[in-house]
């Protein structure tokens, strides 16, 4: 994490995407979507329970590899681990991980939220996530 | 070698439940094959995004996104 990410008075934005599943979600996990907003508002990046990480670190493995790292550089996007359906917490607090992260631009002042999805290799989750 | 890595890493996270690979527990597993849906992503970021008003309680928040996930 670098210094900016550690500011407080973060706005949170929501892109069109992002918030129809939002919408489809059980309440108890739009709840960890809003303790996520509220705390960045809030705190900043500091002290969140989840991984949070630049998504260019794009396996180099992916035969897209270097595609998707330029589209991550480009629209500045990372991925926190949102403790959906629940967080394995062998790894210290901070690095959290779950099978499903948000996906965001940071933008100075300003993160948007774009994407709720999957982290691979995880196996499918079940249909009701993937309206 | 990476693929190596993995395969371990697999076959210890279903002995223990646990993310950590076998080397030392030094990686975790999904440091080392993190990916995306390129096209997903792609559209994630060409939608319009909305602000919600400011110091709006939690139940305000959920309204106001469900409102505009639904209404426009």
């Amino acid at each position: 994490m670098d210094d900016k990410q550690g500011d407080k008075g973060i706005i949170v934005g929501y892109g069109k995407i992002f918030l129809n599943k939002f919408n489809n979600l059980p309440t108890k996990d739009q709840d960890k979507i809003l303790d996520f907003a509220e705390h960045i508002e809030n705190n900043g990046f500091s002290f969140l329970p989840g991984r949070n990480k630049p998504s260019h670190h794009v396996s180099t493995d992916d035969s897209n590899f270097l595609e998707k790292v330029k589209h991550a550089q480009k629209y500045n996007l990372h991925h926190y681990h949102i403790g959906i359906p629940s967080y394995d917490e062998a790894n210290e607090y901070g690095d959290w991980t779950s099978e499903w992260v948000i996906h965001y631009q940071h933008l100075g002042n300003e993160i948007h939220i774009v994407e709720l999805d999957y982290h691979p290799p995880f196996t499918l989750p079940p249909k009701k996530y993937l309206k | 070698m990476l693929r190596g890595i993995v395969m371990s890493s697999i076959a210890y996270r279903k002995n223990t439940s646990s993310f950590m690979t076998k080397i030392e527990d030094k990686t975790p597993l999904l440091e080392t094959s993190f990916t995306f849906d390129l096209e997903k992503m792609k559209k994630a970021v060409d939608v319009p995004v909305h602000i919600p008003p400011r110091n709006l309680t939690r139940e305000e928040l959920r309204a106001w996104m469900i409102s505009k996930a639904t209404k426009e």
